[in-house]
């Protein structure tokens, strides 16, 4: 599996989605799926899926698909692989 | 006395800080025309979410003797439609783009962008003079149980609290809870009947927007579910630095040991006021609350009772218990208990039913010093995210869509047990109909039942098999 595709999938767990959603536009407290307990549990699967710790300040700041990417990245994961 | 009615007297004070500031005068001229838009007392439904456009709906309501219905905002429409049915409401106080409402109703008022939708229906609300207020049981299962709520009942709840967390003018609560679920709605009532400044905001605290509120208005207080407790634990909420802050609350159901110990530790530290309370829709909001000096000499207490009010223990005869230390059904007395409950709009004219005293279904036991601690409850509910969730409702709703389910669990995990291949049906039933997250939906071979045919809860499983 692809980061981009465990990056989607730990989306699609997290927050309950299908597949039919378009990943690419969700934002928090926007996306019905993502309230703060979708947040929370969103948080433990990217963690456990990319081995990293997401800390305070970033999990404030990780409010969109895109800047969970960013924030991912800074931590050291490489979605062109 | 009814809840809000000389709120006049804090004029110019600042009531509100949504995007821009309102004074309590702005406030009420803004409500009282949406209470007036409605005219007769009748009732109404309100979908509400942090904004000004409910909470001067809500105010403008109560103030003009309209009596509300407080749902969520975010109602599924199928929900809502069939609440309709069973109330009959006359108008709609909603947001202006909601295309269930817009299609098919008048337009009466609009204030923000909310608008004030009429139903055009002629049925004649037979509504009891003291009701003020309805507030679901449970958030999502969209039971159409409603509590009836009196002027008394708001109004003493709200002087109670107001005195046991010593809520002032200069306080400025900010919301993390819906106003439509009893303990965010006490939040308001207690610190409007004070003259103190709101902050409405639909952030949750895990978003900076949140926490760059707190800071720029000076936040002196916010209340919290325990999932809310767990969520500023991971956030590091020891690490935060807003000077602000004076007093947290927590109700919604029983804080972990370890977490009501970080807190109370925490908080000493920074020089907050942490208070863990106790209480049901059905008593208002609040019974019960721990004084923040005793949190670490009585952790786990519910505490004693709130000015007014008092707490029993009755045994399974009925007799009061007496002695320390053994346990019995909690049983609550106090002008906050609710008239009783409403199936349907034939209800509203029934009176109190109640009496003032309130059997709340916890079984409790009181130390040799008066405080109380919850050991379990009576019926078969668990609480999601503070919400009550009764399991024999879920079960009964996944029935009504022909799957056979067993429903169990414990505080935030609520597992659904199926002997069929059908997981994925149930999954998206619950996430349409019950609205609630964290739920567990397994396959079980069989169902652990004793030789009388009766269900072993405790010998379902627990956690899925690690298959995957």
């Amino acid at each position: 599996m692809t980061n981009i595709e465990k990056y989607k999938l730990a989306f699609m767990n997290g927050l309950e989605l299908d597949e039919s959603v378009v990943y690419e536009n969700l934002e928090l407290g926007m996306t019905k799926e993502w309230d703060s307990i979708g947040h929370m549990t969103l948080i433990a699967e990217l963690e456990d899926a990319f081995d990293v710790y997401i800390d305070s300040d970033e999990m404030t700041e990780f409010t969109s698909y895109q800047t969970g990417m960013e924030l991912l990245t800074r931590l050291g994961v490489d979605f062109r692989s | 006395m009814m809840l809000f009615e000389d709120l006049e007297k804090y004029a110019d004070r600042p009531a509100v800080y949504t995007n821009r500031q309102y004074t309590y005068s702005e406030m009420l001229e803004t409500a009282d025309s949406i209470g007036r838009a409605v005219g007769e007392r009748t009732l109404i439904f309100s979908l509400c979410t942090n904004n000004e456009e409910s909470l001067f709906g809500y105010v403008g309501f109560l103030r003009g003797q309209v009596v509300p219905v407080l749902l969520d905002a975010a109602i599924p429409s199928a929900q809502l439609e069939k609440l309709i049915e069973l109330y009959e409401p006359t108008h709609i106080w909603a947001s202006a783009e909601r295309e269930d409402l817009v299609e098919n109703m008048d337009v009466l008022f609009t204030f923000g962008d909310y608008a004030l939708f009429e139903r055009g229906t002629n049925v004649q609300h037979d509504l009891h003079e003291e009701l003020a207020l309805l507030l679901t049981t449970s958030g999502s299962t969209g039971s159409p149980k409603l509590v009836r709520l009196t002027y008394q009942n708001l109004s003493s709840n709200a002087v109670s609290i107001a005195q046991y967390l010593d809520i002032q003018g200069d306080d400025k609560p900010i919301t993390t809870l819906p106003m439509n679920y009893s303990y965010g709605l006490s939040i308001l009532n207690s610190h409007l009947i004070q003259g103190a400044s709101v902050i409405l905001t639909d952030r949750s605290i895990v978003q900076k927007e949140f926490w760059e509120l707190c800071r720029t208005h000076e936040a002196t207080t916010f209340g919290g579910v325990p999932f809310h407790y767990e969520m500023l634990k991971r956030l590091k909420f020891e690490t935060y630095d807003i000077p602000s802050l004076k007093k947290l609350t927590q109700a919604g159901g029983k804080l972990s040991p370890k977490l009501a110990r970080h807190f109370a530790t925490v908080c000493e530290r920074k020089g907050i006021q942490f208070f863990m309370m106790y209480g049901q829709t059905e008593a208002t909001a609040r019974m019960s609350y721990l004084p923040h000096e005793m949190n670490l000499e009585k952790a786990g207490s519910i505490g004693i009772p709130i000015p007014g009010g008092s707490l029993s223990l009755q045994d399974e005869a009925g007799n009061e218990i007496v002695d320390s230390n053994v346990t019995g059904e909690l049983i609550y007395r106090g002008d906050n208990v609710s008239f009783g409950y409403a199936h349907s709009l034939t209800d509203l004219a029934n009176g109190d039913e109640h009496h003032g005293v309130l059997r709340t279904g916890d079984m409790a036991y009181m130390d040799d010093d008066g405080y109380f601690f919850i050991a379990g409850r009576m019926k078969r509910m668990i609480k999601m995210y503070g919400s009550r969730i009764s399991l024999d409702e879920v079960e009964s709703l996944l029935e009504s869509y022909g799957h056979d389910c067993i429903c169990a669990g414990e505080d935030d995990q609520l597992i659904i047990y199926t002997l069929q291949d059908e997981t994925s049906e149930i999954k998206k039933i619950v996430k349409a109909q019950l609205n609630v997250k964290g739920v567990n939906v397994m396959q079980i071979e069989q169902v652990p039942r004793n030789r009388f045919g009766k269900i072993l809860y405790a010998e379902l499983p627990k956690r899925e098999l690690a298959t995957t």
